[in-house]
């Protein structure tokens, strides 16, 4: 009896020593060793992957999507793999839409791979299929093919963007990308664990443009139409809300293909310009909408060269001279400008600088300076020739005078929102300066009505319920060799409704059959606005239309007299005071004429500059006190031009 | 000792259970996040057609083959807002 009680203690032992062995190599593992094994635990069943943040998005105006980020999937097939190769060969044909025959031939190989890229809703199927694999990218698409691409830019061939507001934002649209562990079952399938993102991706802001899909659908359209029926060589059409600066739509075509924009493309303008010329007489009083001009019966010999208007006639008034774009009225009332007067107004609406839009690589068009200028310049400047504009810029001047003469600063973007809805920025009008006053911009508001409506040049844009105001302009056509015999550019830019403009619209056609923009450019711009009217789009006020109230900006900008520095300042973004308050001139001596001009700007007073240089004194002195928008000459020392 | 094993299977069984139930929970979540990504891709593609649909390229042809037209501008009246001013 004893030895089976002897075997059974010798094997309760062995398996209680057997048991402290196996307790301590698990307190061995657990205890001394177990952080490291389970780290090393942790790297097999785990791995740390990148999270790409997605690119904001595009929108016009009112949020209809213009560029979108989307995850999109390429599938990789292991035929070898799959379950049932006849079923799951049917889902593949009829989930990613590829011919039952090049489907087949691909299982035939060892490993087979369409690219796509497939949406979301087409592989949802395939995930649960043995055997499948799928491979997110995310992709950027336009929902509206085609509309506004110009605009919105392009991808490059790296997929950074390459143009457009795709480019000039990139760094609001690109998202940081975040980092998250990524878990690994028995058959190798991965899962993103809620717990595993350690760092969010960031999803890149939403840009709200000023464009609203609608008008910008119409302006399309009617210049497609145009480039067609004229038929003309290309086009381009600027639509802007004058109070805020914002451009509503902006399209451009060529019949080449070429890459011209209406940011880019500076042309020289004709007519359009003689308003401005018209600005300068009329804001130096040199002239009154009535006063009588003989325009020679529509032949004028001038300093040996020969100026003839489409339209002879005898005694024109000023205000006839712009409705009937008479080039010889014109050139005689310029003139009475000196070269500094006339050159001054067209710098104060803008021509020859940016209009600092949000676009790259815009053209600040051509704009000499006085002392460049030949002996027949003037004259060719007061008909819109020796000067090369934008269509963005045209439209920028244009809504100056909309906007009862103050020019405001264009803008693309509306409003910057973060991927929640926060808003990072939102668009503020800011005007520029002031170019003109307001009873001239009403004055030159009257002629452009006239040009319309009292048997000018523009009667082809002329609308019967609301009013239209505008100017023509058909220029001559620069080709390599100088003018192409025959063939012109031509515009009309306008204003609508013309009593309190809502919308300023330039329209730009490149060599049209029928040359005039009488006939070209204006019958365009009724096309558009036309169209407008009929349709849902929210840009016009509809309710305000037949109103006159004035213009008003968010912030006030001071109505002063025009006055004549000898070169175009910059009027004081940010006025101080009233027009008829009073200022004390700072003492600006011992500075350069740029910081002094900072100064005076600060101040509500104009810079006259002849020079470049340090300042010796000023007249008036610094310390008088003088009217609010005084212009205070600088005597410059050593002054260079 | 038949304590011992049975306590141990059971700690087993635990350990397994509780890491099936998170795989699975994972998996579930994996498949309800595809499937919100393929309706959201749907959506995407459906509103597309809307706007493709409503779109003036689309309308204006067949509003015309079906004898409809524009209207002029002299054809629009635009009923004022009550209490807005006269012209």
């Amino acid at each position: 009896m004893t030895r089976p009680f002897l075997r059974l203690g010798a094997v309760q032992v062995s398996f209680f020593l057997g048991m402290l062995l196996v307790l301590g190599r698990a307190a061995q593992v657990q205890l001394i060793d177990g952080a490291a094994y389970a780290t090393a635990a942790e790297e097999q069943r785990t791995e740390r992957e990148a999270v790409r943040a997605a690119r904001g998005g595009i929108f016009d105006r009112n949020g209809s999507p213009l560029a979108l980020t989307q995850p999109v999937y390429a599938v990789g097939v292991a035929p070898n793999e799959l379950r049932d190769v006849v079923r799951d060969r049917a889902v593949l044909v009829e989930r990613l839409n590829i011919p039952d025959r090049v489907v087949r031939q691909a299982l035939e190989k060892r490993w087979a791979y369409f690219g796509g890229p497939f949406s979301s809703a087409q592989v949802h199927e395939l995930r649960g299929m043995r055997g499948v694999y799928l491979t997110e990218s995310l992709q950027r698409f336009y929902p509206r093919s085609g509309l506004a691409r110009t605009l919105i830019g392009t991808p490059g061939g790296d997929g950074r963007p390459a143009s457009g507001i795709e480019r000039a934002f990139d760094d609001e649209l690109t998202g940081t990308d975040g980092s998250a562990v990524v878990l690994r079952d028995r058959a190798g399938i991965e899962y993103t664990a809620p717990s595993g993102l350690d760092q969010f991706p960031v999803p890149g802001n939403d840009l709200y443009l000023t464009i609203d899909v609608e008008l910008q659908e119409i302006v399309e359209e009617a210049l497609a139409e145009a480039i067609e029926m004229l038929p003309a060589a290309g086009g381009d059409v600027v639509v802007m809300a004058p109070r805020t600066g914002e451009v509503l739509a902006i399209a451009s075509r060529r019949r080449d293909e070429s890459s011209a924009s209406a940011f880019v493309s500076a042309f020289e303008p004709g007519s359009t310009v003689k308003l401005f010329t018209a600005a300068a007489l009329l804001s130096h009083r040199l002239a009154s909408p009535d006063e009588q001009v003989w325009t020679e019966e529509g032949r004028y010999e001038f300093d040996g060269r020969v100026i003839e208007d489409d339209h002879p006639s005898e005694w024109l008034s000023f205000q006839e001279v712009i409705e009937q774009s008479s080039n010889i009225g014109i050139v005689k009332l310029a003139a009475r400008l000196d070269a500094a007067q006339q050159f001054a107004m067209l710098r104060a609406f803008g021509f020859g600088t940016p209009t600092g839009v949000e676009f790259p690589a815009e053209s600040p068009g051509i704009l000499r300076l006085p002392h460049r200028w030949s002996g027949t310049s003037a004259a060719s400047l007061a008909m819109g020739y020796e000067v090369a504009v934008s269509p963005l810029q045209l439209a920028q001047a244009y809504a100056a005078i909309a906007n009862d003469g103050v020019l405001v600063y264009p803008t693309l973007v509306r409003e910057i929102r973060a991927a929640d809805g926060t808003v990072v920025d939102r668009h503020v009008p800011t005007p520029v300066r002031r170019a003109i006053t307001a009873d001239v911009a009403r004055t030159l508001k009257t002629m452009l009505r006239g040009v319309v409506y009292r048997g000018g040049t523009g009667e082809a844009a002329a609308l019967s319920s609301y009013e239209v105001a505008g100017k023509t302009g058909t220029a001559r056509r620069a080709g390599p060799g100088g003018y192409v015999p025959g063939s012109y550019i031509a515009s009309f830019a306008s204003l609508f409704p013309a009593d309190d403009p809502q919308l300023v619209m330039v329209v730009k056609l490149d060599d049209p059959r029928s040359g005039y923009a009488s006939t070209s450019a204006a019958p365009v711009t009724r096309a558009v606005l036309e169209r407008l009217l009929a349709s849902r789009t929210t840009v016009l006020d509809l309710a305000a239309l037949g109103k006159s109230e004035p213009v008003r900006l968010p912030r006030a900008v001071p109505e002063v007299e025009a006055v004549g520095p000898r070169f175009a300042t910059v009027w004081p973004a940010e006025p101080t005071g009233e027009q008829d308050a009073s200022v004390v001139v700072p003492d600006v001596s011992g500075l350069s004429v740029r910081r002094a001009a900072e100064r005076l700007h600060g101040a509500g007073l104009r810079a006259g500059v002849g020079a470049l240089g340090t300042v010796l004194e000023t007249a008036p002195a610094g310390g008088d006190t003088v009217a609010y928008g005084t212009t205070v000459a600088l005597r410059v020392a050593g002054g260079t031009r | 000792m038949g304590v011992w094993l049975v306590f141990g299977l059971g700690v087993l069984l635990l350990v397994v259970a509780r890491q099936t139930s998170g795989f699975v929970a994972v998996r579930e979540l994996n498949d309800r996040r595809s499937e919100r990504a393929a309706l959201e891709s749907e959506r995407a593609s459906l509103q597309q057609t809307i706007r493709e649909s409503q779109s003036r390229r689309v309308l204006v042809p067949r509003a015309e083959s079906l004898g409809l037209r524009e209207p002029a501008d002299s054809e629009i009246r635009i009923l004022r807002v009550p209490g807005t001013p006269e012209r």
